[in-house]
């Protein structure tokens, strides 16, 4: 999958490179998040996630704006029984973490061609996340703000050559100081692949 | 048009990934807690080698709550109030299992075992007495009243206590905590009867000490 990926933004890269024809960009995307830290908390690869962002370019190569996304993670622990000094408790987990980034990105473009426009970025901001436990009907909670850095690289794909319309398809790496000492978790990374809609203005 | 379209595609966005389990999921399995005091049972010593006899209420359990001044639950057959004799036999079969003989109030039990169901519990936390029974909430006093001291809940708990009778001279004329089980939460469970019953073998399960050697 990721092989395939990595062609496909070589291969759009390679197109024909095109004057700049935009201004500016917004885009929402459905977002794939794979964690790499805490997967006991986390679990594997979470598929409800969302990215908002927007952006303007600066000449053919360069471009800047905004974005944020929101990804929620969960595990499920089945019943097990924890000791601690003077007691045990026996119960199922249900571990969620609830993560939001608001970041801003600095952009560079491979190529503008007909119908890709492919690009690579560094984003930068600041992270929130919720950690959370559900058990029967308690739940725990611990709450924190942290840095989130993430390079990405992505492509356009305008659905006609002179439309505003087209899809969107990066893949990133986020590392994010958020943690949990509550939980006992460590700062937060994960790969995240984003396909969705893009809406290119003049 | 295309702005609604956008605000529409982010709310169900952000409203799909901010998604909790379903209550049905959480309630599953029962939590159950089981606590014991550190000075009584240890590598070294365990209060429970000393007892013989035990005394447990028939047919009535306590009951506290904010809602109601009822202070015991009957059974109530046809209502979901249907485990109360089924829940006492119960525990009364794991104590006699454990080693220890059942008797009546008047043969000089060595412990007792207080069962109590809670409903809505935290406005008491106001006042608490760790680990001794203070009389202040008792309904039908002695060593059967409530002693709950630590435990604070906004749902419908049943608490388990093992309440030293023998060392309440040694202990400074007080009924003594040694052990306790907590298990809920008993309002939003479905199938509640058969998951108390299995909730009550899991405190057993998860305290060997509970034994007479």
């Amino acid at each position: 999958m990721i092989r395939f990926i990595i062609v496909f933004f070589l291969v759009a890269s390679s197109l024909t490179v095109k004057g700049q024809e935009y201004n500016t960009a917004f885009h929402i995307g459905w977002n794939t998040l794979v964690p790499f830290s805490d997967k006991d908390f986390t679990g594997g690869t979470s598929t409800a996630g969302i990215r908002v962002g927007y952006s303007k370019f600066v000449g053919d190569r360069f471009g800047f704006g905004f974005e944020g996304g929101y990804s929620t993670m969960d595990d499920y622990v089945a019943p097990t029984t924890y000791e601690y000094p003077g007691g045990a408790i026996t119960t199922d987990i249900y571990n969620y973490l609830y993560y939001f980034t608001l970041t801003a990105n600095g952009h560079y473009y491979l190529s503008q061609g007909k119908r890709f426009i492919s690009y690579t970025s560094l984003g930068m901001g600041v992270s929130f996340s919720e950690y959370k436990i559900f058990y029967n009907v308690y739940q725990e909670n611990d709450q924190n703000t942290g840095f989130v850095i993430r390079p990405e690289i992505g492509t356009l794909f305008k659905v006609k050559e002179n439309s505003g319309f087209g899809l969107k398809a990066a893949l990133g790496f986020d590392y994010a100081t958020n943690r949990s000492d509550y939980f006992e978790t460590k700062n937060f990374s994960g790969l995240n692949f984003q396909l969705g809609f893009v809406l290119l203005s003049r | 048009m295309r702005r609604i379209v956008i605000v529409i595609l982010i709310v169900v966005g952000i409203a799909g990934c901010a998604r909790e389990p379903e209550v049905a999921d959480l309630v599953k399995y029962m939590l159950v807690q089981t606590d014991y005091d550190l000075e009584e049972i240890s590598e070294d010593e365990n209060i429970f080698n000393d007892y013989s006899t035990f005394v447990l209420r028939q047919d009535t359990l306590g009951f506290v709550s904010t809602y109601t001044i009822d202070s015991i639950l009957l059974d109530e057959p046809g209502t979901r109030i249907d485990f109360v004799n089924a829940l006492i036999e119960k525990v009364g079969t794991h104590a006699a299992e454990r080693g220890f003989e059942r008797v009546e109030d008047n043969e000089n039990p060595d412990f007792a075992i207080k069962i109590v169901v809670l409903e809505n519990f935290s406005s008491f936390q106001t006042v608490s007495y760790p680990g001794y029974y203070s009389g202040y909430y008792g309904y039908y006093g002695g060593y059967y009243g409530p002693i709950v001291s630590t435990y604070s809940s906004n749902f419908v708990t049943l608490v388990i206590e093992v309440v030293d009778i023998k060392n309440y001279a040694a202990n400074g004329n007080k009924y003594k905590v040694v052990w306790s089980a907590y298990i809920g939460d008993l309002l939003t469970t479905y199938d509640r009867k058969n998951k108390i019953l299995y909730a009550v073998d899991q405190a057993f399960e998860q305290s060997p000490y509970f034994s007479k050697n």
